[in-house]
């Protein structure tokens, strides 16, 4: 730790040291239905002093040296395991990937057996991303290792939840009673259901809508309101976020083609000439130019995509601090 | 060359539930009398006094999976037998896992069950060649060999295979056994369709898959005739269709397992595979529909669905995870608890659906509690309390969902 690096470290202990009265009691990340208010609040809190860091000429801080994270990843993902791997980076830990596909997996092994062997290696935290529910909270179950989940099936994607609230708090300040639109594949979406439940629990106003083949029955016991039409909607909305078109899970046909969905669902300047001056676009990315968001509106001045990035990278640093650094 | 004298046993009235003081006075195992007192000198008859205790003849646990052969590693016959003993169960209808479509197959796996001793068992063949669902398997030969029902676990897709199953079964007088399911609708499936599984994020099977094809089979059996015995029934729907059917007078019975009783889908929150059955659980407005269905006689049979899975089948996440629950411990202490202690369901109804009602679907051997029978009974103590416990588990399948729970009602003797 240089001289260099001292004031930075210093302001985050000091960032968590003002807030005795409240503390994460969580030793994994599983899901944002399992977190309270103040558990948002404090993650949120804390992501904004790392995020301050990024001004910084020198970003890194050696908070968690000598710790490893193990990104285990059993489905495709570029851009959040990069955006853990900067993270685990930039808080001073060592980032490990398992790389699933040249792995012994492909011979069998277990998700159990697979944990186990690298939980003995000696690995801090594991980074999860599978594509089934459930095994983010399989492997919290059985090992005494924190698991943050990344992805896991339909069920959640919490980091993604995370960024997303942060991104649009620090856009349209306290979100209580702001109406937040999430638009296209919700069955499919594990990030529409951490935003849901996160944004529900800050007050927000949650909105669902897509194809209707594509709503997942029961959504609104999550706590959102299905919308049919979208002109009508987006005069109210505050923010959409836009999902992307899952061609990869999608078994049967939701919708007839490409080009119907894009008539019918596509977000396009013109159909947001009525919504509110103020209106942010969210995309939990990659996005699919042309295809649900027209290129105009993903680099427009209303998208806020890139900060999202941006706030990923210091999200996922609060987290990793707070379960690495939080009680047993 | 032994007689026994059970005293103080309390039988059932089968027409209203209520329970009279009897004796049973048992030689080599066959019934001389019933009611009958010994005599105060006759010193070489041994009297078992069971204190008042609740006395059920001839249990059937009428569906069991059997994983011998072929699936040695989820459990053996021994051990299945040893845990039937254990809980009470004198008859199982077995249903094997591995294909068993041919005379020799059942002459086989029949001399194998008569090995274990602890319990009878009553197989159940295939209806088509290795359950492919396209040729009927020689269902004739096989009850020569002693089947007392086929099944294929869903009915057969291919309509016009299904007719001529209904035709040929009807008149060797024997059932199909059927859970039904749309597998169009509910492939892939793991959790009832709804907002719990939207919830936990897991692919799903709709309720609409189980009543449709109840909706279908019903339809079939009412034009070509034949018998359908529905296992397990899980849905209200499906009840409502079966209620109608059987007004109607059609030839279709059904049964349910308790973990439908027990459970339901909001059980699943911590995705707890031990609880991952097929068709999933579901609602508690279904619960309530199954047991207002008992009652009322739509339900004739309560059967453990045994499916024991060995350890490493269910220690995985939900998705991965084998269907099963290993219930064959404690079925009978289930039952009781649930039906007469919480439901406070009457006796005469209890009876039938472990023991009068499964001896006449499957047309049972042998099961008759009078003079010049066998003696196989069962002795509960309804009042005990106990907690259900893993060690106690003799199946080999410890994929257990109800251990820590504490019910009321206990097997103390098994009489075979």
């Amino acid at each position: 730790m240089t001289r260099r690096n001292l004031p930075a470290y210093n302001h985050i202990l000091m960032t968590r040291s003002n807030d005795t009265s409240q503390t994460f009691n969580h030793r994994h990340l599983i899901g944002l239905r399992f977190l309270s208010k103040q558990d948002l609040q404090l993650i949120l809190k804390q992501a904004k002093s790392f995020k301050d860091l990024f001004d910084r000429p020198i970003k890194q801080v050696p908070t968690l040296r000598g710790k490893t994270v193990m990104n285990l990843f059993f489905e495709p993902s570029t851009r959040t395991r990069l955006s853990f791997e900067t993270a685990t980076r930039l808080i001073g830990a060592t980032p490990m990937n398992m790389d699933v596909s040249t792995s012994s997996v492909q011979k069998g092994e277990s998700l159990f057996d697979t944990v186990q062997n690298l939980a003995a290696m000696g690995v801090d935290a594991f980074v999860i991303r599978h594509p089934y529910g459930g095994a983010s909270q399989f492997v919290a179950d059985h090992f005494d290792i924190p698991v943050i989940n990344g992805g896991d099936g339909v069920h959640e994607h919490p980091t993604q939840g995370l960024l997303d609230i942060f991104t649009l708090q620090e856009k349209l300040g306290d979100l209580a009673k702001k109406r937040i639109l999430i638009w296209g594949d919700i069955a499919h979406s594990r990030v529409a259901r951490s935003n849901i439940w996160a944004l529900t629990k800050l007050g927000a106003e949650v909105y669902v809508g897509g194809p209707q083949t594509l709503i997942p029955s029961g959504i609104e016991s999550l706590g959102a309101t299905v919308i049919k039409d979208f002109d009508l909607a987006i005069e109210a909305m505050d923010a959409i976020n836009i999902l992307r078109v899952q061609f990869e899970r999608q078994d049967t046909g939701y919708f007839p083609s490409i080009r119907e969905y894009k008539s019918r669902f596509r977000v396009t300047e013109e159909r947001l000439k009525n919504a509110k001056e103020s209106l942010i676009i969210l995309h939990p990315g990659p996005i699919n130019r042309g295809i649900e968001i027209e290129s105009q509106v993903a680099d427009g001045k209303r998208s806020v995509i890139l900060d999202q990035v941006t706030n990923g990278v210091a999200i996922r640093m609060a987290i990793l601090y707070m379960l690495l650094t939080g009680k047993k | 060359m032994s007689t026994i004298n059970y005293i103080n046993g309390k039988i059932i009235d089968p027409r209203d539930g209520t329970l009279t003081i009897q004796n049973i006075m048992v030689k080599d195992g066959v019934i001389l009398g019933l009611g009958y007192l010994p005599d105060e000198d006759d010193k070489t008859i041994e009297v078992v006094d069971l204190k008042r205790k609740l006395l059920i003849p001839n249990v059937v646990d009428s569906s069991v999976t059997m994983m011998s052969p072929g699936y040695e590693d989820r459990e053996t016959l021994s051990a299945l037998s040893n845990a039937a003993n254990n809980s009470g169960i004198t008859h199982i209808v077995g249903f094997p896992e591995y294909s068993h479509d041919s005379p020799e197959n059942i002459l086989h796996l029949q001399i194998m069950a008569n090995k274990a001793k602890n319990t009878h068992f009553h197989l159940v063949g295939d209806i088509t060649k290795k359950k492919k669902g396209s040729e009927l398997a020689e269902i004739s030969l096989m009850k020569d060999e002693g089947i007392v029902a086929v099944s294929d676990v869903n009915s057969p897709d291919n309509l016009a295979l299904f007719k001529n199953a209904l035709i040929y079964t009807k008149d060797l007088n024997i059932p199909l056994v059927v859970r039904p399911r749309e597998s169009a609708l509910s492939d892939g499936g793991v959790i009832n369709s709804g907002a719990v599984a939207t919830q936990l994020g897991l692919k799903s099977q709709p309720m609409v898959s189980e009543s449709l094809r109840v909706a279908r089979d019903i339809q079939m059996v009412k034009y070509y005739g034949g018998h359908i015995h529905f296992f397990p029934i899980t849905t209200k729907e499906s009840l409502r269709l079966i209620r109608q059917a059987k007004s109607e007078g059609l030839s279709i019975t059904c049964g349910t397992a308790p973990h439908y009783l027990y459970f339901t889908e909001d059980d699943l929150s911590n995705y707890d595979t031990f609880k991952k059955v097929c068709p999933p659980l579901r609602t508690s407005e279904d619960q309530r529909a199954l047991i207002e269905a008992i009652k009322d006689g739509t339900i004739d049979c309560i059967g453990s669905d045994h499916k024991p899975m060995s350890y490493d089948e269910k220690r995985c996440d939900f998705q991965s995870a084998t269907f099963g629950i290993s219930s064959i411990d404690y079925f009978l202490p289930l039952v009781i608890n649930k039906l007469h202690m919480q439901e406070k369901i009457g006796w005469e109804i209890i009876q039938r659906l472990i023991s009068i009602n499964p001896r006449r679907i499957f047309n049972l051997p042998d099961a008759k509690f009078a003079v010049g029978h066998r003696a196989q009974f069962t002795v509960v103590d309804v009042e005990e309390k106990q907690t259900i416990e893993l060690d106690k588990i003799r199946s080999n399948g410890k994929n257990c969902p109800y251990v820590g729970l504490e019910i009321k009602s206990k097997v103390t003797h098994h009489v075979l």
